[in-house]
C-alpha cells in the first residue's frame, strides 16, 4: 500500500485482526480439518443437518481463493467417501463443485453481510443436495430423502453463525 | 468487514480455475462410474480410509483418555459385583457350552450317518464396534478389525442375537459392515417351521425385511422363525435372521409379501463376530450360476 492511500485511510480503525483475507495458513487448513472433523459427528447422521466442510470451503472460496486449490477439495472428498463409505468420489465431486460456484460468486459476495451472504449462496447450498439426488438416481440406489433438501434452511441459520467464527482466527496465525 | 479487504491481492498470479475445476470434477465422475461398476478402486479407499481413521482417532484420543481414566477410577464394589455376576454367567454359559457341544457330536454323527455334507465349525474373531457412518444411502457401521486381522470383504457379521450384516470394505485397521437390514443386501433364508427356502433384503427402514418373490402355496405362519440357509455359501448355516410379522398376497397376486421383524442388532451391541469363511472360493460359483446382467445372459445364449 503506498503512503498515499494511508493519507486517505488514516481515520479509518483497524480491523485487520478479523478480516479473514490476512488470516494466515495455519487457520485457513486448520480449519479445513477441524470441519471436516465436525462432519464426523453424530449429528451428520440427520439427512437435514448441513456440513461444516462445505461452509468453510466456500468461505475460504470467498477470502482467499489463492489458498483453496481444486486438488485439495477432492481428496478432502475422497477422504470423506472412504471415510462413509459412500461411493468412492461422490464428495469430491460435491466439494469440487461447490468451490467452483463460491468463486464465481466471490467478488459479489465480498460485498455483502453475512446475513445476506446466506441468503445470496443459497443456489450454493442447495447443491449437495440436488448432486446427491441426480447420483442416488443415476447409481440406481433408489433412497431419494426430501430431507436433504432441508439442510439449504439450516445452512443459511448456520453461516453467519460460522462466517463469525472463522473470522476470529484464535491467534492461530 | 464489508467489501473487499484492502489486503486482497486482486492481481495475485493464480491457476487457471476453470481447467482445474474441469480436471478434477471429470477425475470425480469418473471414479464414481468406475467404483460403481467395478471394484478396483478397494486398494485406493482402504489408503483413504487408513488416513481418515488416523486422524479419528487422534482427534478422539484425549476424550477416549479421560473415559479410561473413568472407568480405571470405578468404584471396587462394583467391579466385585460384576465380577461375580460374570463368574455365575460363565458357569452357565460353560455348562450350555458342553452340552451343545455333545449335541454337536451326536448331530455330526447323524450327518454323516445320512451322508450329507457336515457343518464345519466356522472360526470367528471378536471385534469392537467403533461407530456409525452415515452416507445418505446406506446403513453401515466401523468396526476395529481390518486387513491386518485377516477380516476380508464378504465374511459374515453376527452378534449374540443372530446375524447383522457383511463385511464390505476393508481397511489396514479398520473395516465397514453392511447391515442386512440395508436396502442392498440380500441374504438367503430359510424358514423354520415351514421349511420354505427364499431371499430377503433390507428395506432400508432399520429393523424390517422382506421377501416378495414367494410363492403362494408356501405355508408361512406369522411368528416363525427365520434362520440362514448356507445355500449362497458365505452365511454359515442356521443363523437366526428374524421373525416373521406379517404375510400378504403380493401385487402380483400369485406372490406373497412377507415381512420379518429383524431389530438392528449392532447398534446396541459393543462387540461383533466376524466369522472367517472363504469368500475367495464360493464368489465365482455364484457368479456363474446367475448372472446379473440380462445383457451378459443375452450375450451367453448368442
Amino acid at each position: 500500500m503506498s503512503n498515499f492511500s494511508k493519507g486517505f485511510n488514516y481515520q479509518r480503525p483497524d480491523k485487520s485482526i478479523h478480516d479473514p483475507t490476512l488470516a494466515g495458513p495455519l487457520w485457513v487448513y486448520g480449519s479445513l480439518l477441524l470441519s471436516w472433523l465436525l462432519d464426523l459427528l453424530p449429528s451428520s447422521h440427520w439427512p437435514f443437518f448441513p456440513s461444516f466442510l462445505v461452509m468453510t470451503l466456500i468461505f475460504w472460496a470467498i477470502h482467499q481463493p489463492n489458498r483453496i486449490f481444486y486438488w485439495l477439495a477432492f481428496c478432502l472428498g475422497l477422504l470423506t467417501d472412504a471415510d462413509t463409505g459412500a461411493v468412492f468420489g461422490q464428495h469430491a465431486l460435491t466439494y469440487c463443485v461447490v468451490v467452483f460456484c463460491a468463486e464465481l460468486m466471490s467478488v459479489r459476495l465480498l460485498w455483502l453481510s453475512p446475513i445476506s451472504q446466506a441468503i445470496s449462496l443459497l443456489p450454493v447450498f442447495l447443491l449437495p443436495a440436488v448432486l446427491k439426488t441426480v447420483e442416488s438416481f443415476l447409481l440406481s440406489q433408489q433412497s431419494f430423502d426430501a430431507a436433504w433438501f432441508l439442510q439449504v434452511l439450516l445452512f443459511i441459520v448456520f453461516w453467519p453463525l460460522w462466517v463469525w467464527f472463522l473470522s476470529r482466527r484464535f491467534y492461530l496465525g | 468487514m464489508l467489501g473487499p479487504s484492502k489486503h486482497l491481492k486482486f492481481n495475485a498470479p493464480r491457476a487457471s480455475s476453470f481447467t482445474s475445476f474441469g480436471f478434477f470434477a471429470f477425475a470425480a465422475i469418473l471414479m464414481m462410474v468406475v467404483d460403481h461398476q467395478m471394484q478396483v478402486m478397494e486398494p485406493v479407499r482402504s489408503g483413504f480410509a487408513w488416513v481418515a481413521d488416523a486422524l479419528h482417532t487422534g482427534v478422539t484420543a484425549p476424550s477416549r483418555g479421560i473415559e479410561e481414566a473413568a472407568e480405571y477410577f470405578q468404584s471396587k464394589s462394583k467391579l466385585v459385583n460384576e465380577n461375580e455376576v460374570l463368574k455365575k454367567r460363565l458357569a452357565e454359559s460353560e455348562m450350555e457350552r458342553f452340552r451343545l457341544g455333545t449335541l454337536s457330536d451326536e448331530n455330526r454323527v447323524l450327518k454323516e450317518m445320512l451322508q450329507q455334507k457336515a457343518l464345519y465349525p466356522v472360526h470367528s474373531v471378536m471385534f469392537e464396534v467403533r461407530r456409525a457412518l452415515s452416507d445418505g444411502f446406506t446403513q453401515r457401521y466401523q468396526i476395529n478389525g481390518g486387513s491386518d486381522d485377516g477380516v476380508e470383504v464378504g465374511m459374515p457379521v453376527v452378534t449374540e442375537t443372530g446375524l447383522a450384516g457383511q463385511i464390505i470394505h476393508v481397511s489396514k485397521r479398520s473395516s465397514q459392515v453392511q447391515l442386512i437390514q440395508d436396502k442392498n443386501q440380500e441374504v438367503p433364508v430359510l424358514f423354520t417351521e415351514s421349511h420354505v427356502r427364499g431371499i430377503v433384503r433390507g428395506t432400508g427402514d432399520g429393523d424390517t425385511l422382506q421377501s416378495r418373490d414367494l410363492p403362494f402355496s408356501d405355508k408361512i405362519r406369522v411368528g416363525e422363525k427365520v434362520v440362514t440357509s448356507g445355500l449362497d455359501g458365505i452365511y454359515p448355516k442356521g443363523i437366526p435372521v428374524g421373525t416373521v410379522t406379517s404375510v400378504r398376497p403380493g401385487e402380483a397376486g400369485s406372490y406373497v409379501d412377507v415381512s420379518i421383524a429383524a431389530p438392528k442388532s449392532i447398534g446396541t451391541s459393543e462387540y461383533v463376530l466376524v466369522m472367517f469363511v472363504d469368500t475367495e472360493s464360493k464368489l465365482p460359483q455364484v457368479e456363474e450360476e446367475e448372472p446379473a446382467d440380462p445383457q451378459q445372459r443375452r450375450k451367453a445364449k448368442r
